[in-house]
């Protein structure tokens, strides 16, 4: 079995492994040679042609490897991406202590399942594609999330504040805001304890800590792109870092606003049912405090370097065919920097209070580098629109309703991170676009100025942070808040029970809403 | 002398049944002799036994009531025809049960837990009860995609014993979160009434 002459000058590689596997003679040093690895080199073709029939019959030019990709792929060489995402979703509920110790290599599994294929298949093109999105994508992520993370596990609130109505909304109130400056998780992790601490004595508590997931651990986030990971992937493939704040400033008002004012009625109405004792009198209480506030120059910091890094154009270098802009460069040492920064200066207790550790980190550098592999064959068919495997999808998809729904849907269930980069990526081939033409089409005021793209990214956007909050699973910080107020005694509603009693009844309503009249 | 407890069951309009009973009780002076059926978390009558009694037209009111005032109540509603209601059975109460369940994420509930069932009032027994505690050092601080909590301890069992005393159990734990509570089992003696 040969691969045609079409595949023999596009994907060399790809052929030379066919035929050394199936020819039985490995022209490599005996070592190579077992048995195991004969077979072990059988089984990797044999998916090869399982993956990329065209590889083998199908492609005859391909001359510009990026434009034929999408267009060549089965749709089902997503499986590894739809795998590990259902990993992360199922996993923390069906099987949690498995999950927990082996989550890392489930998430290698699904990489190498579909990396190794690949790399057979596609050789050093394929190999820069991987290169690729982990330097643009990956890296870039996770500095920003560490960054993040170790700058706001500095802060901590200290103090008991008296648990009422008023206080609990201008707790959340608070967090909200603060969301989007730290991101999700970093707000949750500051927010939490004194959240918990305000409302230790109370008996009806469980509202508040659904109430705080949808708002702290989500909505909040939704004003930049430092708020929720899927708007920082956005501002990595060239959304501006102010257009969120400009663009979903009218959605997340909305949203937070209906929410605290509802929050407020209900915990009024639970607040007068707690019997007398359960209500801590003044003198119980320690002043509020805030500690580590210096931390927020380090934010500043970060900030400043990501602005930098939006207006900065220094230019460019290449390795092994990607271009690694200086920019870029300065923006993630930068951040780096910040972070060590926080380390150094922050006494340990603070973070201690915090109860920080670098177990979320280290959760997300594992996760997302599997995410962020197995992702590339699903962006690859998103960007071919109509030619590619998933053109019948996109023809569902037809309004700016259409995407907010839909990519809130998946950003129920599955992370919304990688579910925001496939609609971006879903909303650039429905319309042709390229990433290069975001940045011209998001100005408003320019004749390059793209309306319809425009109301996709909103939707896109909205949809993708909003509806993290629809389940436990929808964002990484609903599950950590869900364990914290757990251990700290507060019952919690199961899956089912989270989304039937609070995010059905309150969150879905608020997006009909918000769909009626903003889309 | 330990007190014998029984069910009482009643027919009639149940507005009518609880002022009677609570006027009576008060004249009597025998306040917190009665438990009515919504105190007793009594396991709801089956679908085919609301039929039969919608179809008979039966109006039920069930109590749990101290024997002396069971009585008296008997002898009075005997001296009073001009009342709409019925004694339907008066059976002795023997004991109830219930099961319960918990699962609890911290070190401190876990001791509190523990100390609750360990100490359980003169005449309550928790058969059947197992205990499981598992300790995840590797789990402590804060986690986000794989979560798993450091302690948990989780339990579940059957508490049994006389009426009275599981009953006042009952209220003491039903509030405490966590925790599980299946609904009253009553056992009646059976042959009186």
């Amino acid at each position: 079995m040969r691969a045609d002459s079409g595949v023999e000058s596009a994907f060399p590689e790809a052929e030379n492994l066919s035929w050394l596997c199936f020819s039985g003679q490995s022209p490599g040093p005996p070592a190579m040679r077992s048995d195991l690895q004969y077979r072990l080199c059988f089984l990797l073709t044999a998916l090869l042609f399982l993956f990329f029939p065209e590889v083998s019959f199908a492609s005859s030019a391909a001359d510009s490897f990026n434009a034929s990709f999408g267009k060549m792929l089965p749709l089902w060489t997503s499986v590894p991406f739809a795998g590990i995402l259902l990993s992360i979703a199922l996993g923390p509920l069906f099987f949690p202590h498995f999950w927990h110790h082996h989550f890392g290599k489930i998430s290698a599994f699904w990489a190498l399942l579909f990396c190794i294929p690949f790399l057979i298949a596609f050789g050093g093109k394929a190999f820069e594609e991987i290169v690729h999105i982990l330097v643009i994508d990956y890296f870039p992520f996770i500095i920003l999330l560490w960054g993040l993370f170790t700058i706001a596990g500095g802060i901590v609130v200290t103090g008991t504040l008296k648990g009422t109505p008023k206080v609990n909304t201008a707790m959340l109130l608070t967090g909200t805001v603060l969301a989007s400056l730290i991101g999700t998780t970093g707000a949750s992790m500051v927010m939490i304890r004194p959240v918990l601490r305000a409302n230790k004595d109370r008996i009806g508590k469980t509202h508040i800590i659904c109430f705080f997931i949808f708002l702290i651990a989500n909505i909040g986030g939704a004003l930049t792109p430092l708020g929720d990971p899927p708007l920082f992937l956005g501002f990595l493939h060239n959304v501006p870092f102010f257009w969120v704040t400009l663009n979903i400033l009218p959605h997340m008002l909305v949203a937070s606003g209906l929410l605290l004012a509802i929050f407020y009625a209900v915990d009024s109405f639970y607040y007068r049912r707690e019997p007398a004792k359960t209500v801590p009198e003044g003198g119980e209480r320690v002043p509020l405090r805030i500690e580590g506030v210096f931390n927020l120059v380090f934010l500043a910091g970060v900030i400043g370097f990501i602005l930098i890094s939006g207006w900065w154009k220094p230019g460019h270098f290449e390795v092994a065919g990607i271009e690694i802009h200086y920019q870029n460069l300065l923006r993630d040492a930068g951040i780096v920097v910040m972070g060590l920064l926080s380390l150094y200066f922050t006494p340990w207790k603070l973070r201690e209070a915090n109860e920080f550790g670098w177990a979320p980190i280290l959760e997300v550098a594992k996760l997302f580098a599997g995410i962020f592999l197995t992702i590339i064959p699903a962006l690859a068919i998103l960007k071919a629109g109509s030619d590619g495997a998933l053109s019948s999808v996109l023809a569902l998809v037809k309004g700016p309703a259409d995407y907010f729904w839909m990519s809130g849907a998946l950003s129920s269930f599955l992370d919304n991170a990688p579910t925001y980069l496939s609609f971006f990526n879903m909303a650039l081939g429905s319309l042709g676009m390229t990433e290069a033409m975001v940045p011209a089409a998001c100005e408003v005021t320019s004749s390059t100025c793209n309306p319809l793209f425009i109301e996709y990214l909103k939707a896109i956007s909205a949809g993708s942070v909003f509806m993290g909050a629809n389940t436990y699973i929808g964002n990484a910080p609903n599950f950590m808040v869900k364990s914290i107020a757990e251990e700290a005694g507060v019952p919690m509603p199961s899956f089912l029970g989270y989304m039937f009693r609070y995010s059905i009844p309150f969150l879905v309503p608020i997006f009909i809403l918000i769909t009626l009249i903003l889309f | 002398m330990e007190k014998k407890y029984y069910e009482m069951v009643l027919d009639g309009p149940d507005d009518l049944i609880k002022g009677y009973l609570l006027g009576f009780l008060k004249g009597k002076g025998l306040e917190g002799e009665i438990v009515f059926e919504r105190e007793l978390h009594m396991k709801k009558e089956t679908a085919l036994d609301h039929i039969v009694r919608v179809i008979y037209d039966e109006d039920r009111f069930r109590i749990m009531i101290e024997e002396n005032a069971g009585r008296q109540i008997i002898d009075s509603l005997a001296n009073e025809k001009n009342l709409d209601i019925r004694v339907v059975s008066f059976r002795r109460i023997t004991g109830a049960e219930f099961r319960v369940e918990f699962r609890v994420f911290s070190r401190e509930m876990g001791i509190e837990y523990r100390k609750i069932f360990a100490s359980l009032p003169e005449g309550v027994e928790l058969p059947e009860y197992r205990r499981e505690e598992k300790i995840h050092p590797d789990a402590k601080g804060i986690e986000a995609y794989a979560p798993e909590h450091e302690y948990e301890l989780k339990a579940e069992g059957i508490v049994r014993g006389r009426a009275r005393e599981v009953l006042d159990f009952y209220d003491r734990i039903e509030h405490l979160p966590f925790i599980k509570l299946s609904e009253i089992d009553i056992v009646l003696e059976t042959g009186n009434g």
